[in-house]
């Protein structure tokens, strides 16, 4: 455990859920509970069913329709968001919490240019001129290393492929300079290239800005190289939370142990 | 299987090729997404088709179920043409040849339960009076694991891992010799992904079916396959036994695809093989080798005519006259 680095987010005894045809309420995470350590790259593990992306939204304030909290805290830097009013919580997402959705060219607007919906970030969160919010944008697209950023600007989501997307999408998260980036199975979906070409480039931001990252997904081997410390779900709750290797090295949770087994398919390996 | 047995191939592909036509601005362009390809299939055996977005493995299987009509080329299965069959006579050879697709949900028919999904095939394909076929469907369903009391369920009362069962058993009721698996596992949490593995793994060894496995998921391809066939726009880049592909890649695509891949293990040390830019568009394919301008060991001859498949070791062969050709490559 990286106890002596104080967390920058704390989930406490959250638990919910959703209410059925008949109003009675379904509980998906049970007394749900980790630390996100500051400055770390974690990771939330978990199949499907797990309860992570529920979690990883309700950091965000970004819970899906009808769920229900019925008990916890979410505590970000000490403050516990779950009792923010939905202006502040606005507030505290673009200044310093921001995600990144799996599917970037579905989660950018098809009608407007990539350049002008990450400088419309940077000009309502950061109060930025129009020409200067244009700056700050290629900026942003150099930084996230796409190629020709000055042309790409004018360009539309369908002109981008899914790699170059996804850093669109990282680059309008990282436009306003979060101390939190939660990124929701960032590389899903993307060819194993790519997938490594994103992941490399998320390591090098985080060293680059010093932001902590926590990543959720479905796929260990992405955690083993690219994360520090792992919190690992099943069933809407926390199996086992310790530091990359220890999980992955000596797993105690029964759960944990199949997870890793099932992941490396080639007996010896 | 690694035994060398003069024996007729199940599956038998010669040039095959698939072209679009595409009508723009620009007037007619041509999208050539198989280019060419030429492999073939034992009986029992297992060859893995494998290669990123855009490669043309998927086309490749919709060629040979004639989901989609082929440029030119051959596909034997057995002694039969499926290329060259006229429509009427599909369905016959469909007792030959079936595919398992990736998402079981679309795959199904939302409709038909477990009973009448499993019983088409078999009116259709077999002479089975009624009450044969209904112990048909219940060996069908031992065969793939399925608990018999789901009979009169319909898909969407299923699992995922159950759905993709119910589409194995669909593959298997005609008794195929060849069955075409479209990545399988993909839409799995890796606990099924693991158990479906080992299921088609069974059904093989017990039924002698060769497989075509369709994935980009290396994992599983190193589990399962005999062979593997990388695939890169449209031509096969690199083929060979799997531990050969996997333990010595000679192709720079081969070496770049492995390396990103991501394995669960700690503290490896990962060395990888990058590619400049991105995949070009099979509009434009490149003159040449299809990797010169991404390649990092491309010399001026690359960009001339296209490499041949050149032998690296015993059944094993690599697009690459750079790499092929350099003294002590590959075996170490």
């Amino acid at each position: 455990m990286t106890a002596h680095v104080a967390p920058i987010l704390e989930v406490i005894g959250f638990s919910g859920g959703f209410p059925d045809a008949s109003g009675e309420l379904v509980p998906v995470l049970h007394e749900v509970g980790f630390g996100i350590p500051r400055g770390s790259s974690s990771a939330i593990v978990g199949e499907s069913g797990s309860g992570k992306s529920i979690t990883a939204l309700s950091i965000l304030g970004l819970s899906p329709r009808g769920f229900r909290r019925t008990a916890g805290q979410i505590r970000f830097e000490g403050t516990d968001l779950l009792a923010l009013d939905e202006k502040s919580m606005r507030e505290l997402r673009g200044a310093d919490l921001s995600i990144v959705f799996q599917d970037a060219r579905g989660a950018l607007n098809p009608v407007f240019s990539v350049g002008w919906q990450i400088a419309e970030v940077c000009r309502l969160h950061q109060g930025l001129t129009r020409k200067e919010a244009r700056k700050r944008a290629q900026e942003m697209l150099d930084l996230v290393r796409v190629p020709e950023a000055k042309r790409r600007m004018g360009q539309y989501p369908h002109e981008f492929s899914g790699g170059m997307a996804q850093r669109a999408m990282l680059a309008m998260a990282l436009a306003c300079r979060p101390k939190l980036l939660v990124l929701d199975e960032p590389t899903t979906g993307l060819d194993v290239t790519i997938q490594a070409d994103i992941l490399d480039l998320i390591v090098e931001l985080k060293a680059e800005t010093g932001m902590t990252t926590c990543l959720i997904t479905h796929d260990l081997g992405v955690v083993a190289e690219t994360c520090d410390h792992v919190i690992v779900m099943q069933h809407g709750e926390v199996r086992e939370e310790g530091t990359c290797e220890q999980i992955l090295t000596d797993p105690r949770d029964p759960y944990t142990q199949r997870l890793i087994a099932n992941s490396r398919m080639v007996a010896g390996a | 299987m690694s035994a060398v047995v003069d024996i007729r191939p199940a599956l038998e592909v010669t040039g095959l090729r698939k072209e679009y036509r595409l009508r723009g601005a620009g007037g007619h362009r041509t999208l050539t997404a198989v280019d060419g390809v030429s492999f073939e299939l034992r009986p029992g055996e297992t060859v893995a088709l494998v290669g990123e977005s855009g490669s043309g493995k998927s086309t490749i299987a919709r060629c040979i179920t004639r989901i989609t009509d082929p440029t030119s080329g051959s596909i034997l299965v057995g002694d039969r043409s499926m290329s060259s069959a006229r429509p009427r006579e599909l369905p016959e050879l469909y007792g030959s040849v079936q595919m398992v697709f990736q998402d079981p949900t679309s795959s199904l028919d939302p409709r038909k339960s477990v009973r009448a999904t499993l019983d088409e095939p078999l009116r259709l394909h077999t002479a089975l009076p009624r009450a044969e076929r209904v112990d048909r469907i219940r060996e069908l369903m031992a065969d793939v694991e399925l608990p018999e009391h789901l009979i009169d369920r319909m898909p969407r009362q299923l699992s995922g891992g159950q759905r993709q069962r119910l589409g194995i058993a669909r593959a298997l009721a005609v008794e195929p010799e060849v069955i075409l698996l479209d990545e399988p596992t993909a839409s799995l949490d890796v606990s099924i992904r693991g158990q479906i593995i080992a299921l088609l793994e069974r059904l093989q060894d017990e039924h002698g079916i060769a497989y075509l496995f369709i994935s980009h998921d290396l994992e599983v391809v190193r589990r399962i396959a005999d062979r593997v066939l990388v695939m890169y726009l449209g031509t096969i880049v690199e083929e060979g036994p799997v531990d050969a592909v996997f333990d010595s890649p000679a192709h720079p695509y081969t070496r770049s695809l492995l390396s990103a891949a991501p394995v669960a293990e700690y503290g490896r040390t990962k060395t990888r093989v990058k590619l400049a830019g991105e995949i070009p568009s099979p509009i434009d394919i490149p003159r040449g080798c299809r990797l010169v301008g991404r390649c990092p060991i491309a010399q001026e001859t690359c960009s001339v005519a296209s490499p041949p498949l050149l032998l690296v070791s015993d059944g094993h062969l690599a697009a690459c006259p750079v790499v092929v050709a350099a003294p002590g490559h590959g075996h170490d």
